[in-house]
């Protein structure tokens, strides 16, 4: 066999195969899509008067798709003291419906059923397809 | 065939399979649904020693994405409320057939009915729907 033959079958051999292992793994693209995981940084605030506390967390991924809608989830960590030690139970959150400009925005809320002041540390984390800022509304 | 257009007709297909498998996440298309929702009046009696009274209790409402081709779905839930201190909770529920939320709200004092707005953005397309749980 000529060299150049040899050479054309062994290209024809890893295309072949590349396009084999493709449609294998072509079922499970979902699981091979990237998401990126981001911290935000700490907010402190000081609750009082028996009402709850709360914030709005803005997060602007870097990359948007075309009709600005984002898969990125955020989540809410609330703690109370600066160490991030003591987690705060009463405190839900829920992602507000996007606008369509690239934004996401996480509502969080916590019980604070005393009239003493108490200080409150948050923290939200991003999951999605791209990384991106917080910014506290 | 000529071995050139069949190692041509490899490297082609090879070339279709990667755009549509290494496309970026951002590029997924997402399908996105909004349902208002008024909650309903969950009032339960509390009995003791002395008597009884009435009082609101929390109200539950389930929101079920049901896909048009009953496969589970990646999907998120967003929503906005007119109930500030409502601290409305969202649990993801083990379901079959697409995807499905149970959303809990604290009542309005004095008592009023919690407005909401839902959006469900999935990865498949469906029917959205709300129902009411009581206790």
């Amino acid at each position: 066999m000529a060299a150049s033959d040899q050479k054309l079958e062994q290209q024809i051999v890893a295309l072949e195969n590349e396009n084999r292992a493709r449609k294998a793994s072509y079922q499970i693209a979902g699981g091979k899509v990237s998401f990126i995981r981001q911290q935000s940084q700490v907010w402190h605030l000081v609750g009082s008067n028996n009402v709850p506390v709360g914030l709005r967390v803005k997060f602007v991924p870097d990359k948007v798709s075309q009709d600005g809608i984002s898969l990125t989830s955020l989540f809410s960590q609330a703690f109370y003291d600066a160490a991030l030690t003591l987690p705060v139970e009463d405190t839900t959150s829920f992602n507000e419906p996007q606008t369509g400009d690239g934004s996401v925005v996480i509502n969080i809320l916590s019980a604070h059923v005393t009239f003493t002041a108490t200080d409150y540390y948050y923290r939200v984390i991003a999951t999605g397809p791209s990384q991106g800022t917080f910014t506290l509304l | 065939m000529k071995t050139e257009q069949w190692v041509k007709n490899l490297e082609d297909e090879g070339k279709g399979l990667k755009v549509a498998f290494e496309r970026n996440a951002n590029t997924l298309l997402l399908k996105s649904q909004t349902i208002n929702y008024q909650t309903v009046r969950n009032q339960t009696t509390v009995v003791y020693s002395g008597g009884s009274y009435v009082q609101d209790d929390a109200e539950r409402v389930l929101v079920t994405l049901n896909t048009a081709t009953g496969a589970n779905t990646i999907a998120k839930l967003e929503l906005s409320n007119d109930n500030p201190y409502g601290r409305p909770y969202v649990r993801r529920m083990p379901y079959s057939g697409g995807a499905q939320w149970m959303v809990t709200f604290a009542s309005k004092y004095p008592y009023a009915p919690t407005n909401v707005l839902f959006r469900v953005l999935s990865m498949i397309e469906g029917t959205l729907s709300t129902s009411e749980l009581s206790s």
